[in-house]
């Protein structure tokens, strides 16, 4: 495996080169490997798909104008370098069109997977009343503290790797985690005791 | 002040973050405090509440679309590189006299051979391609020969696994060959070259369980020879 991983290093290192010389077709491949992650990343972020769309595209326009001073030797590999970008490009997304935003509410709820409880109504409209309060949650959070816990309870990376992406210290990333964490669980306060909900039953 | 500390804790350890040390002193907090103890129980309703959102499936983007918004902005940058006119013109002649130059010790050094020792540099690059596409179809014929014997009759839950990194170091490598073969005169090797590109990429797209797609990849290879073909250019 680790030969396995060395060897997709050193054709990256290659696909880079050519992309750098301006070749279209490295450029595209280089967009096909990390198209998903990226565009993950910006659902999670935004919970729309159009808004993740844009994001997806100015990531990559922002990555590809900038891959001329891409540099293999300071150690960075091109994925970690590009979600870099990703996340930097989320937060000022969010940041331009928070009015806009505030506005319009997640895509339409056609996207849960399939359940043996898919064809009980009530349980499909509970799912999006959740899902629909977590967003207004998560709107009322700062832009660092939502991409902080998007990264973290969504994307699954540790504090650590965290900090390295967001370029602060691991003791900002847990304030702001506990942060989002705590208003999250205050504005859930309110929605329990309004809704008598058993959630082992959802 | 100590309770804040250990409610910080707790969000801690739903996210496995806690070293051994610091989850025994939570533990043994929770047993003493029932505020903390119910904390606890309520971060882990909120947490399973938030569960409920990882499981909705993200949808699709546009992927062509996408790419097409990306791609006529890249297409900008040659016209960046023009700037180079920029330079005064004496410097475009200087580097014509140079040119011109060494043009001339490489035609000189041509044109008497028995001053040239060992084989031409291009001699041996022809070599080490020759040498690299061998490489390449020994570490592709076992995995597409994985896809040509699949059988839909044996129930392996249609599916062939190969590990993602090694489909993409593959897809990579063959797509650098394919570019480095470009200017050589060999249509039947580059027709291969795309054809392993194909395959590749549905290899690589193939969801878990697309028996049509299986076959379709399996009828490919056979009724292309591309084993075969890859065999031949080895022995060569």
């Amino acid at each position: 495996m680790i030969e396995a991983i060395r060897i997709v290093e050193m054709k990256e290192e290659a696909l880079i080169k050519q992309a750098q010389d301006g070749d279209k077709g490295a450029l595209k491949m280089l967009f096909e490997e990390n198209k998903k992650k990226i565009f993950y990343l910006a659902y999670q972020y935004v919970h729309n798909a159009e808004d993740a769309e844009d994001i997806l595209q100015e990531t990559f326009i922002k990555a590809f104008h900038s891959l001329p001073k891409y540099d293999f030797q300071n150690g960075t590999s091109f994925s970690p370098w590009l979600y870099r970008i990703g996340i930097n490009c989320s937060i000022d997304y969010l940041r331009r069109n928070k009015r806009a935003r505030e506005t319009r509410g997640i895509d339409d709820f056609p996207n849960i997977p399939s359940n043996s409880q898919d064809s009980d109504p009530e349980y499909s409209s509970r799912l999006k009343e959740i899902r629909e309060k977590i967003d207004v949650f998560l709107k009322k959070l700062t832009e660092k503290q939502r991409m902080i816990f998007v990264l973290k309870h969504y994307q699954e990376l540790s504090i650590k790797e965290i900090a390295e992406y967001m370029n602060c210290s691991e003791g900002s990333v847990k304030k702001q985690l506990f942060r989002a964490v705590g208003s999250i669980k205050k504005q859930f306060k309110d929605f329990f005791t309004e809704n008598s909900y058993e959630m082992q039953e959802i | 002040m100590r309770c804040k500390k250990f409610k910080e804790k707790i969000i801690l350890d739903l996210y496995g973050e806690l070293s051994e040390e610091e989850k025994t002193a939570l533990e043994s907090h929770l047993q003493e405090c029932a505020e903390c103890a119910r904390d606890l129980e309520y971060t882990k309703k909120v947490f399973q509440a938030l569960e409920y959102t990882k499981k909705a499936d993200i949808p699709e983007a546009n992927w062509e679309r996408a790419w097409e918004g990306i791609s006529s902005t890249v297409e900008e940058r040659p016209k960046r590189q023009m700037s180079l006119l920029l330079f005064p013109k004496w410097a475009y002649a200087a580097a014509a006299i140079v040119f011109v130059f060494a043009l001339g010790i490489i035609v000189g050094s041509l044109w008497f051979p028995t001053l040239q020792k060992g084989p031409l540099p291009q001699k041996a690059s022809l070599v080490s391609m020759d040498q690299s596409l061998k490489e390449h179809f020994e570490s592709l014929k076992p995995v597409l020969a994985e896809y040509a014997n699949y059988s839909p009759a044996e129930e392996r839950n249609g599916t062939i696994t190969v590990d993602k990194e090694i489909l993409e170091g593959l897809l990579i490598q063959n797509y650098l060959l394919k570019r480095a073969i470009a200017s050589q005169k060999n249509p039947a090797l580059q027709e291969l070259l795309e054809d392993v590109d194909l395959i590749l990429r549905e290899v690589t797209n193939l969801r878990k369980g697309d028996k049509p797609t299986l076959s379709l990849i399996k009828d490919t290879i056979n009724q292309r020879d591309i084993l075969f073909k890859m065999e031949i250019f080895q022995k060569i």
